[in-house]
């Protein structure tokens, strides 16, 4: 009787641990999939991307509080916005530098100082909310959820499956492909890189926009929460290997659970220095990628 | 040889740049300044504002009124900043450069524990008196200097009072605070106080601050079967802990020891976030309050957390200068450590006094309890509070060493 | 300046300028600009130390930390136990090399980008480490009451001195470093890894060597740093430190070892003036990051450079 009690209650927390990881690692992976894409295709490590989920989020608190557009009106438009912004940076700055690997991460890194130093002073650093649009919880025994949190997973997963289908199925997708493996074979071939590499910039930036939009009402909304997604996506993208896709995904997903477990049953702080030291030892051991990724 | 004549212009050049650096601040006899030592860059970077604003709020109130007049001089006053960038060494030097080239008068800040121990030593040599806003900094009694501009220490019996008062049948306890050196000290002052008045801790962690998903942290708490979360967090991170233990479907209350400002929290967010929570701590209220909330509001917009601390400290100081009928950095500061010292703040409507003698064994502690208030089934109310003997015979003995 | 010709206006130059240096504690009395001299001579330091780590192609995010482990290892030492300055002093630098040899050993076969962002997890597991241990780092809180390193030194002038023979020391024995048969090949492995290998250097061996050099100079830093401070946390040592080292290197260049000079001079002042625009800063510091990419990647001095030498291509040792 008492071990069945016991196996009751640790097994809801466990499966509240699933459920979280699962959602943490769509979350990483729709951001961490188009940083991926983005480096694959332009050479450009752009740190600025955790920026564009962050405008997302903003965007939608500013045209649904703000201006009192209803949830779903705002999210469009506020993905909208940020797409632009990012095409007309990546046309404007990263242009130049595509190629070239440090210099387009510390000007990137400079450009996420400009965003968030904008965002600051615009709508001060208070960190804002935005009210749930579903507000039931999804209680099974022990455990629950909020179903807003819940429903996070199947849109993720939606989005990853639309990006798959552009990928194979569309013309655009494919010469992406093509420039990501090889960008000399593709030119030869007549691919442009300019609207390649835009169109990267703005699938990738409307991703971001996109995990940041259907976040906004579960986190708190700053200038700083960016660096949440973004150092995870960038591990991911670093162990994964250039250009493997794949790969990147499933580092997210592994980073996402390992934060969820340790999170809950060691600490907080711990999950952080674990995905740190977990990278460190990915990289001693393959310091190329741990899959065989596409030689930059 | 042009090589050379180029290499001396420029050496010429530099030495009069320098020279012309060193002389260029001029002390003036009738302002004096007061610095806001803050983080107003990198993480952190709104609390400089917050450290700011109620400093110049004062100044202006005061120069308004024509001054403080000692000693047969009228001063007026003049706020500058100090960008400490949330690091102990730019802390030191923006504190050296205030006080050497801008010749301040005393200083307001820092923010945490870290910077107003590293500028404790400056500071003394240098008889700048200044206000920390950190929660506990470590203060050793030597430096004479050094002030608080709140207590942490009596505030949280009370809170603890009220819950007894309110929801007696709850006893079990979950504390939530940030990874930070007031996180922990506020982590262990209020593990001591429950122990000492009969709560059962049944957990406790830390979050990285800044933060955003409490999730796994709010799922341990429900896994210990906590009854009541002392939550330490400020006003966004608050409501999103709110927000996610509701999803959680938990059952608790909350004890938040930071006067948290829920108006600012329900402007930010919403009230409907509140809903059926029972939040317990502790906001200005009355008639005094709302004024000076109002005046603020106009300036600066809602008052954040600890403005009316910023502001009572710098009153406390000019009552000290009146108290010294002088403006000798010396003078003041024995004014301020006098036993009886007293000061009337416009935000409490009251006057209040510094603590700490009996508990510290020093007296440097500026503080007021203001009313404990909270939300109760989503409403905003005033609890009636215990008494401010009985928080203190609590604090006391809680906290006796 | 350019080393090489006019040899004899080059030698004056410098013995004039390291006259003005030792006579400047006369002309400045500010405490506090003496106190920014200070600072500024360690950064000078750090930065030429940093620009030797780039010198084999490895940009490090990790330079501040190092300088970290040496000021907290000498500040344990000299308060916890005890230990005399100069003694803990240069314990501190052994730690330092230490602890550079082991991050080298998991991640000195990374590249570029790799490397860079690997240093700066490793920065971040080091300053949580700090955070969370209370014994013997102090959490937050850092170590206070760090002994001066002797009970003369009790003016900024003694300290300006103690730094400006370091760093004057130090800035010797790096050029000597980089000019020598070791740092040529740093240079040749960075330019081209696999020719140099082939010819027989072992670019393991000689990538570690020079991060293990240019961390030893960031320690010694620490120390100078922990004793003259008297208070060390944390904080002092994060990625905001770091991030700027790193402009200092890309504004000024990494041509010569004038480079970081020039950033570092350019940069530290006018941060210290444009910090009474406090809200501007982090935007100010973006955008100066952003236009030093797009119009100098080789910094100020190559800039300089190829306005001189119109037409010329160079060694460029710019960010690749």
């Amino acid at each position: 009787m008492t071990v069945s009690y016991v196996q009751r209650r640790f097994e809801a927390v466990f499966f509240q641990v699933l459920i979280n990881g699962l959602f943490l690692s769509s979350i990483f992976s729709i951001v961490a999939l188009g940083f991926a894409i983005v480096y694959g295709i332009a050479r450009i490590m752009n740190w600025a991307h955790g920026e564009f989920y962050m405008l997302g989020a903003v965007g939608v608190w500013l045209f649904g509080r703000q201006l009192g557009l209803p949830y779903f009106a705002a999210a469009i438009i506020s993905i909208v916005v940020v797409t632009l912004i990012a095409v007309g940076i990546e046309r404007a700055m990263f242009k130049p530098l595509r190629g070239l690997h440090l210099p387009g991460f510390v000007a990137s890194y400079g450009l996420s100082l400009v965003l968030q130093g904008l965002v600051f002073m615009a709508f001060s650093g208070h960190p804002r909310s935005y009210p749930k649009v579903i507000n039931e919880t999804l209680t099974i025994g022990a455990f629950s959820i909020g179903w807003q949190r819940v429903v996070i997973i199947p849109l993720a997963g939606l989005c990853l499956l639309s990006v798959f289908w552009f990928m194979n199925r569309t013309k655009y997708g494919i010469a992406i492909r093509a420039g990501i493996q090889d960008s000399q074979a593709a030119r030869l071939y007549g691919l442009r890189m300019n609207t390649l590499c835009s169109t990267a910039m703005a699938l990738a930036s409307g991703m971001a926009a996109f995990a940041g939009v259907m976040l906004a009402p579960l986190f708190s909304i700053e200038p700083g929460m960016g660096l949440f997604v973004m150092w995870n996506a960038w591990i991911a993208v670093c162990l994964g290997g250039r250009g493997n896709l794949g790969g990147c995904l499933m580092v997210s997903a592994i980073l996402a659970f390992m934060t969820s477990f340790i999170d809950t049953y060691l600490g907080a702080y711990y999950s952080l220095i674990a995905v740190a030291a977990f990278f460190l030892v990915g990289l001693a051991i393959r310091p190329r990628g741990l899959w065989k990724g596409m030689e930059a | 040889m042009i090589r050379l004549k180029r290499v001396i212009v420029i050496v010429a050049a530099l030495v009069l740049l320098v020279g012309g650096l060193s002389s260029s601040a001029m002390a003036q006899a009738k302002t004096l300044k007061i610095g806001a030592l803050g983080p107003f860059s990198g993480s952190g970077a709104e609390w400089g504002n917050y450290l700011y604003q109620p400093i110049k709020m004062w100044a202006d109130d005061v120069n308004a009124a024509g001054g403080i007049t000692v000693g047969g001089v009228t001063y007026k006053f003049d706020v500058v900043t100090g960008d400490d960038k949330w690091t102990p060494s730019e802390a030191l030097t923006q504190t050296r450069r205030m006080v050497d080239e801008e010749k301040i008068q005393f200083m307001v800040g820092p923010v945490t524990n870290g910077t107003s121990m590293a500028i404790q030593q400056f500071c003394e040599e240098n008889k700048i008196v200044y206000f920390s806003e950190a929660v506990s900094p470590n203060l050793v009694p030597q430096f004479k200097y050094t002030f608080d501009a709140y207590i942490g220490e009596r505030d949280i019996p009370h809170l603890f009072l009220v819950a007894k008062y309110y929801d007696p049948e709850r006893k079990t306890i979950f504390s939530l605070a940030p990874e930070t050196s007031s996180g922990h000290w506020y982590h262990n002052a209020f593990t001591k106080t429950a122990n000492f008045m009969g709560y059962k801790s049944v957990g406790g962690d830390f979050y990285a601050y800044g933060a955003s998903d409490f999730y796994p942290l709010l799922t341990k708490a429900k896994e210990s079967k906590a009854q009541i979360i002392f939550l330490y967090a400020f006003e966004g991170e608050g409501v999103t802990v709110l927000q996610q233990a509701r999803e959680l479907k938990m059952d608790v209350i909350y004890l938040t020891p930071l006067p948290v400002s829920l108006p600012l929290m329900a402007k930010n967010s919403s009230w409907e976030a509140l809903n059926g929570m029972t939040v317990i701590t502790y906001d200005g209220t009355g008639p005094a309050w709302d004024a000076f909330a109002k005046r603020y509001s106009a300036k600066f917009g809602v008052p954040p957390q600890l403005a009316n601390c910023l502001y009572s400290a710098c009153e406390a100081y000019g009552q000290a200068m009146k108290n010294a009928n002088s403006a000798d950095k010396e003078k003041v500061m024995q004014a301020l450590r006098a036993p009886d010292f007293k000061v009337f703040t416009q935000p409490y409507g009251k006057e209040i006094r510094f603590h700490g003698q009996e508990l510290l064994g020093y007296n440097t502690q500026l503080g007021a309890v203001v009313d404990i208030t909270g939300v109760r089934n989503g409403k905003y109310v005033k609890f009636p509070k215990a008494t401010e003997e009985e928080a203190w015979d609590v604090t006391l003995k809680a906290f006796k060493k | 300046m350019n080393m090489i010709k006019g040899r004899y206006s080059g030698k004056i130059a410098i013995a004039i300028g390291t006259i003005f240096l030792f006579s400047l504690m006369f002309i400045v009395r500010s405490p506090y600009l003496q106190h920014v001299m200070i600072i500024l001579l360690q950064t000078i330091t750090l930065a030429v130390s940093y620009r030797f780590i780039t010198l084999s192609g490895q940009w490090t995010f990790a330079h501040c930390t190092m300088m970290g482990v040496g000021a907290y290892t000498s500040a344990i030492l000299s308060t916890k136990l005890g230990c005399p300055v100069w003694i803990s002093w240069p314990i501190g630098i052994v730690i330092t090399c230490f602890t550079a040899c082991l991050l080298g050993l998991l991640i000195v076969r990374t590249r570029h980008v790799y490397f860079f962002f690997a240093t700066w997890a490793f920065a971040y597991v080091v300053e949580i480490t700090w955070k969370k241990l209370w014994f013997p780092f102090g959490g937050h809180d850092g170590i206070r009451n760090i002994l001066r390193p002797g009970p003369w030194f009790n003016s900024e002038a003694h300290f300006y001195y103690l730094i400006l023979g370091i760093t004057l020391i130090s800035l010797v024995v790096l050029y000597k470093l980089e000019k020598s048969r070791f740092g040529r090949t740093l240079v040749c492995i960075n330019e081209n890894e696999d020719l140099a290998r082939s010819i027989g250097f072992d670019a393991f061996r000689f990538r570690m060597l020079a991060f293990i050099i240019g961390s030893a100079f960031a320690g010694l830093m620490g120390g100078f740093y922990a004793h003259y401070a008297g208070f060390i946390g944390p904080d002092d040592f994060g990625w905001m430190l770091n991030w700027f080292i790193v402009i200092y290197i890309v504004s000024g260049g990494s041509r010569t070892i004038l480079g970081p000079i020039i950033g570092t001079l350019i940069f530290v002042p006018v941060m210290q003036i444009l910090a009474v625009y406090r809200n501007y800063i982090t935007i100010a510091m973006g955008l100066y990051t952003i236009f030093i990419i797009m119009v100098a990647a080789d910094g100020i001095e190559g800039l300089i450079w190829r306005l001189r030498h119109p037409g010329e291509v160079g060694v460029s040792r710019a960010l690749r």
